[in-house]
């Protein structure tokens, strides 16, 4: 290995001055490399195993790649839900002498997926726009934090399950900009018009490849994310006027956002001059109201919606349970009578399958069916029985995820490829 | 295709000592290549946004054309961020990695058909049509995004920095591309870089702002053998 490497890192781990810098990330190893990316990108991206954990690594240019650390390292201040940025190496030449890419290292989100590994066979209605309504709320919290993406798509996110929903998390921050001021509306509009472009392609691109259920409308989903954004920033940002005798309204509107998953940290309220009207914005908003709530009371970490979930069974718990009316008692027996026994009952071999608190929420969903289809009170111990080898024990590990295989292609190469394309008229398919 | 005019362009962020952009004056003639040129922080990155819809204007007006496109949203300018994404879609025909926008935008069949032969044809990309991407040479699947941007049929493109991802092979043999590719379509382009190299390479004419103001618009060789100040210059290497 040349001894002229140059590595910027936020975190000292030896393992990875024992990656082959001196090769191209394409000719690594299988005792390096976890497993082909995928999703459609740019640059030569691979997953690596680095000590007990994966990373991702892209070869780009030493400007570029030096950007998007500190990019991803400054959206990690504001508490964007983005990739965790671990090094850049630069400096990197061959055995003779040539000069390599810079690399850029990030860590791979766990139980983390890539849009098209999210379905088995093929991508159904409900999945493709609970999929766009995440990236929604990530364009959203993006925008919010000033950051203007430039390159919003289904392929620039990963994906975590959220007790029936999706956490959505930017992955390439490379043609980002941050503005202090914020952005402005044309620059929001930018990005929307971006992602439904990009949505629309990556569908048409799943259709194209069989791989869409039929009655998905690519083009009807990509316009979805236009309206769950517009609607989710009025909702937050926008101004409301009322009369002073309509004050009660000031807590609807924190409520709504609470229910949306948002907590208000500053509001901007104004009278008129004979104050009768009131006029109501909110200024900065957080999210994160119920992962917040859920990690004060019991430590735990968990996505908005299952940190929902997991506090409602909480909450239950409290208004049953002989502790009463102290909340954080109550939180406490929770976790230790019900949560941890539940997964502690989880055999070692299925923990990959899911998240922890992925896992509780699937098994409440269990036990309701239950319930439901046999009439009855269905108790926890039961359910779990039945969720652990009825349900759970038939899902693919989703701790890190690496198949199927990458359909990732860079337009950066020279390589010719074989003609393997059928003889079709492409008027047909335009 | 159209020209393009700023008037008095101004644009100055909350809290700045100067404007990001200050009253700045330029008339991009119809097909005309025009490179915005400057050190980081000079405006001209700040006044492509503007035209692209992206920036407000705080004093001045913009027309494409003879129509004031000052309070125009971006999608209504009729202008392409040309090179936005490469990103090729693997399981779709080059034909319809360079038509699918123009099914989301709502345009017929037939016309998709028509914009996609003539950018096809611009391009010399009519053989390859009915192939996957993965079935195509490295330069091919550049003209294919290309193409995408050019079956869009915009008014004027814009390209912020263009090459500045790509390594030097690529660089070379792109910025070749967008000449010969803004030659043959006569597209008006604005071009920003900060490379004064690039510039003289690439422009029909070149405009140098620093902080904010513009400094002197002019063909590479006017600009070569009477710079109007010490800044431009010093900036063109030209100082002795």
């Amino acid at each position: 290995m040349p001894g002229s490497l140059r590595i910027t890192a936020t975190t000292v781990d030896p393992g990875l001055l024992a990656l082959p810098w001196d090769q191209p990330l394409e000719l690594w190893g299988d005792e390096h490399i976890a497993a082909l990316p995928k999703g459609i990108s740019r640059h030569v991206v691979r997953l690596a195993h680095l000590a007990d954990h994966v990373v991702a690594i892209k070869e780009t240019t030493e400007v570029l790649a030096s950007r998007e650390y500190e990019m991803l390292r400054t959206l990690q201040r504001l508490q964007v839900p983005c990739v965790e940025p671990i090094a850049v190496v630069a400096n990197r030449t061959d055995e003779l002498g040539e000069p390599l890419d810079t690399a850029l290292v990030t860590r791979h989100l766990r139980f983390s997926m890539p849009y098209r590994a999210v379905y088995s066979q093929r991508l159904r209605p409900g999945t493709a726009k609970r999929l766009v309504d995440a990236l929604a709320v990530l364009l959203v919290r993006l925008h919010l934090a000033g950051f203007f993406w430039g390159d919003v798509s289904l392929s620039n996110t990963l994906f975590r399950r959220d007790a029936g929903a999706f956490a959505a998390y930017l992955v390439d921050a490379e043609t980002g900009e941050l503005f202090e001021g914020g952005l402005t509306a044309g620059q929001r509009e930018h990005d929307l018009e971006i992602a439904r472009i990009n949505i629309a392609g990556e569908l048409l691109d799943l259709q194209a490849g069989d791989r869409l259920e039929d009655d998905i409308d690519p083009i009807a989903v990509s316009e979805r994310i236009v309206q769950k954004y517009r609607d989710l920033w009025q909702e937050l940002t926008g101004a409301e006027q009322f009369e002073q005798s309509e004050r009660w309204r000031i807590n609807q509107r924190i409520e709504r956002l609470n229910e949306l998953g948002f907590d208000i940290e500053e509001f901007e309220i104004h009278t008129d001059e004979t104050g009768t009207t009131v006029r109501l914005k909110p200024k900065v908003v957080d999210a994160g109201h119920h992962s917040r709530r859920l990690l004060r009371l019991t430590g735990l970490d968990a996505e908005e919606n299952q940190a929902r979930r997991l506090l409602n069974d909480l909450d239950g718990y409290r208004v049953r349970s002989a502790s009463g009316a102290d909340e954080e008692v109550a939180a406490h027996e929770w976790l230790t009578k019900v949560f941890e026994p539940v997964i502690a009952a989880i055999p070692r071999e299925l923990r990959g399958k899911f998240e922890a608190a992925e896992i509780f929420h699937q098994l409440l969903e269990h036990r309701w069916f239950r319930a439901q289809s046999e009439s009855r009170d269905v108790p926890l111990s039961e359910a779990l029985t039945s969720y652990i080898d009825t349900v759970l024990r038939h899902r693919r590990d989703e701790l890190t995820l690496v198949e199927p295989p990458t359909d990732a292609i860079q337009i950066v190469q020279g390589l010719e490829h074989p003609d393997t394309t059928s003889s079709i008229d492409w008027r047909d398919l335009v | 295709m159209a020209s393009v005019t700023f008037e008095r362009a101004t644009r100055i962020y909350p809290g700045a000592a100067r404007p990001a952009v200050d009253a700045i004056d330029l008339h991009v003639a119809d097909g005309e290549l025009m490179v915005l040129l400057g050190p980081a922080g000079c405006g001209k990155s700040t006044l492509l946004r503007m035209l692209a819809g992206l920036e407000e204007l705080d004093g001045g007006r913009i027309f494409i054309g003879e129509l004031d496109v000052t309070d125009v949203a971006a999608a209504d300018r009729d202008i392409a961020m040309a090179f936005e994404s490469y990103a090729l879609y693997p399981h779709m025909t080059v034909a319809e990695n360079m038509g699918f926008a123009l099914k989301v935008l709502g345009i017929p069949k037939a016309e998709r058909v028509a914009r996609v032969e003539e950018a096809a044809r611009l391009l010399d990309l009519e053989a390859v049509l009915s192939k996957k991407p993965m079935a195509i040479s490295g330069s091919q699947r550049q003209r294919v995004a290309m193409g995408r941007a050019i079956a869009r049929r915009p008014q004027v493109f814009l390209m912020d920095e263009p090459l500045a991802n790509l390594d030097d092979e690529l660089r070379v043999q792109t910025r070749g591309q967008i000449e010969q590719l803004q030659r043959k379509v006569g597209v008006t382009t604005v071009y920003v870089t900060s490379s004064a190299t690039e510039a003289f390479e690439i422009g029909d004419r070149i405009a140098i702002l620093n902080q904010g103001v513009l400094q002197q618009v002019g063909t590479p060789d006017e600009l070569r053998s009477s710079p109007a100040n010490e800044f431009v210059a010093d900036y063109l290497g030209l100082a002795s």
